[in-house]
């Protein structure tokens, strides 16, 4: 495993390192004593300045791999993986009190709805000054105030005299702007997890925060993981998407292809499903069936019940694994896209 | 704050005027003749028709209600049929004593309850979390008399000795013996309201557990005993508040019934013992008292919500509810 520290990555062409790598995660949660698993064999890498799409239908796990990456989960959740690492440092080899401060320190997150982020009892002010105080030691506790007008002066509110407002004094737009200015208020920070930020926001205020991200990964090199089941978020935000499905990734390929060639039946689906503007008047595409409970037992692929382009028996016999498309950077957990599947669909058909 | 505070006090007005209405015909209707019970059965009647004049019993119901009013509203309830004491010093000897066993009740109740939630909370559907859940709902379960009873039981049958179960010492006399004497008693009130504590302590954490600030509060890398403690207890506990104000009301009323089961000489009883010998100024004056405790601290729980609560505080000053 290479270290990467700060000071040893400044040549451009190593950016291709990775800054967080996820292997092999597997989530389980407790629902009546019984474990279901909620995440499994999820990977994901994260480059440098680079926005990561994490997409797919309500639970379909998303958010628990969020979670389960910045190591927020208690038990009776269950957090398993082969290695999450950050910037060089496995989390998972960490003591409880390194990875705390790994939270909001290397690594935050913010939530998709910003009132409830906030304890509503407590003034804006005061929440803001705790993460000064648990991540930046720079500071003398004189200063806070002053820093914070400046971290919410970057994201585009003018906080004087308002630090000593509650949450519910502030709109929702400006609340997730204040909650971002409070993810990144740390020096250190390297990935921003986003969890749908803006499901719960108006269409004119979802643009302004999306920029606002923007703007940050711009100025301060940030990466993203950015979960949304908005694909026009994925085409106006990432570099890269990961599709997933019942709490397995089902494809992941650059933005570009991803709308343009999309390798996985489901993400075909999907992008089938968005309706057209202006519409034109034919029936919306819906897709059939529903998610698989997730304590299902299915031999095969998950997606297969659920499939338009089913290939033959191999959907519903043989789990697919993640095959490399030809062509393309694109991965897919598809039989259609492995070779040797479609060679022998080939055989069958002639 | 104050413009609130100032709302709160005038609705309490018709409530209590209400109360007044009630408590004071309800009281009249009941049967018995405090003249006569004043007087002896065999006494002559003409000795009866003065003790009825004197006790002014003769006037039309309306007309001594509103006489006790006008007394009452300038502080004055009067005097007691049965030794001729103001009713208000009455009152005075006996608040002191049921005071002492609320305090000492509410603190069993705060001390014991609200940790027992918590815990289990904490422990949710684990070994700790079930003993503590079926404690709590065999508290809530149990009379407090029978739990009275018990606790006379065990201290006065089977093992004497131990601890005073029976009367009260003033806090003027011996201050330790004296809070000895009130403290099973002060168990026996709490036992059921623990439960109850405990049980709400628990289902609010809970929820406010699963509250996304306090993922927030996570996701920044709060240690997690500051999560509890601070971030969760405090919004957790606001509907428990409320249940402790509406029990410490109740608590100040007086226990009839442990009061009597452990002979302790407090409001409960001046109330029983007024009533039983048709002592109507007491009585009523009693009631009167716990109905003006009782509703002022449930304005004064409203008030301490707000303190607690920036969304009610901050909200009705500025305009919005």
């Amino acid at each position: 495993m290479t270290t990467l520290e700060a000071d040893d990555r400044p040549a451009p062409q190593d950016r291709g390192e990775e800054v967080l790598r996820v292997t092999g995660l597997r989530t389980t949660y407790e629902f009546r004593g019984v474990p279901v698993p909620a995440v499994q064999e999820f990977s994901l890498t994260v480059r440098p300045g680079e926005i990561v799409g994490l997409v797919g239908e309500s639970g379909s796990g998303k958010s628990t791999v969020l979670k389960s990456i910045l190591g927020m989960l208690r038990p009776p959740a269950e957090v398993e993986a082969d290695e999450i690492v950050l910037a060089g440092r496995d989390l998972r080899s960490l003591s409880a009190e390194e990875a705390r401060r790994v939270r909001g320190g290397e690594m935050s997150m913010i939530f998709q709805d910003p009132i409830n982020s906030f304890n509503p009892s407590w003034t804006i002010g005061s929440q803001f000054r705790r993460m000064l105080a648990l991540h930046r030691p720079d500071l003398r506790r004189s200063e806070y105030d002053d820093e914070i007008l400046r971290l919410l002066k970057e994201v585009g509110i003018d906080g004087r005299g308002k630090l000593g407002s509650y949450p519910f004094q502030f709109s929702q737009g400006q609340l997730q702007r204040i909650m971002i200015a409070v993810a990144c208020a740390s020096r250190d920070l390297k990935v921003l997890l986003a969890d749908e930020p803006t499901t719960s926001l108006d269409v004119t205020i979802e643009a302004q925060v999306l920029e606002l991200l923007r703007k940050l990964r711009a100025q301060r090199d940030l990466s993203m993981v950015l979960v949304t089941h908005d694909l026009s978020v994925v085409a106006e935000m990432c570099d890269r998407v990961v599709v997933m499905y019942a709490g397995r990734v089902v494809e992941v390929a650059d933005v570009y292809d991803l709308f343009e060639r999309p390798q996985h039946p489901y993400t075909q689906q999907l992008l089938k499903a968005i309706p057209g503007f202006p519409h034109d008047g034919e029936r919306l595409y819906a897709m059939r069936g529903a998610v698989p409970r997730l304590d299902a037992e299915i031999q095969g692929c998950w997606f297969a019940d659920r499939c338009d382009s089913k290939i033959g028996d191999i959907c519903d016999t043989t789990r697919p694994e993640l095959y490399q498309a030809p062509d393309l950077g694109t991965v897919a957990a598809c039989h259609r896209v492995d070779p040797a599947a479609a060679a022998a669909k080939e055989r069958s058909n002639s | 704050m104050l413009k609130m505070t100032a709302a709160r006090l005038g609705s309490a007005v018709p409530v209590l005027l209400l109360i007044s209405v009630v408590a004071f015909t309800l009281l009249r209707l009941a049967p018995g003749d405090p003249a006569l019970l004043s007087v002896g059965m065999e006494a002559p009647p003409e000795a009866l028709a003065k003790a009825r004049a004197d006790m002014r019993l003769d006037d039309p119901m309306w007309v001594q209600y509103f006489s006790w009013l006008a007394d009452m509203v300038r502080g004055d309830l009067g005097t007691s049929y049965s030794d001729k004491a103001p009713v208000t010093d009455a009152i005075g000897d006996r608040l002191p004593i049921t005071v002492q066993l609320a305090v000492m009740a509410l603190l069993f109740i705060g001390i014991v309850g609200i940790p027992l939630g918590v815990i289990s909370a904490l422990r949710a559907n684990k070994l700790t979390d079930q003993l503590i859940r079926i404690a709590s709902l065999g508290g809530i379960s149990v009379p407090n008399f029978v739990v009275a009873l018990f606790l006379v039981l065990i201290f006065g049958w089977w093992f004497p000795g131990i601890m005073p179960y029976q009367g009260f010492t003033p806090i003027g006399e011996d201050v330790v013996e004296s809070l000895r004497s009130t403290l099973l008693p002060a168990v026996a009130l709490a036992a059921p309201q623990v439960g109850l504590v405990a049980r709400l302590t628990r289902s609010s954490m809970l929820e406010v557990l699963s509250q996304d600030y306090v993922s927030a509060a996570r996701a920044m890398g709060v240690r997690e005993r500051v999560i509890i403690w601070k971030d969760t207890l405090r919004n957790a506990l606001l509907p428990v508040i409320t249940v402790l104000g509406v029990q410490t009301g109740f608590l100040l009323g007086g226990s009839v019934v442990v009061e009597t089961v452990f002979g302790i000489p407090g409001l409960g009883r001046l109330l029983v013992e007024s009533f039983a010998i048709r002592d109507y100024p007491v009585t009523i004056g009693v009631m009167m008292f716990i109905a003006v405790v009782f509703v002022f601290v449930n304005i004064v729980v409203d008030l301490l919500y707000g303190v607690i609560n920036p969304r009610i505080r901050v909200g009705y000053a500025s305009g919005k509810e």
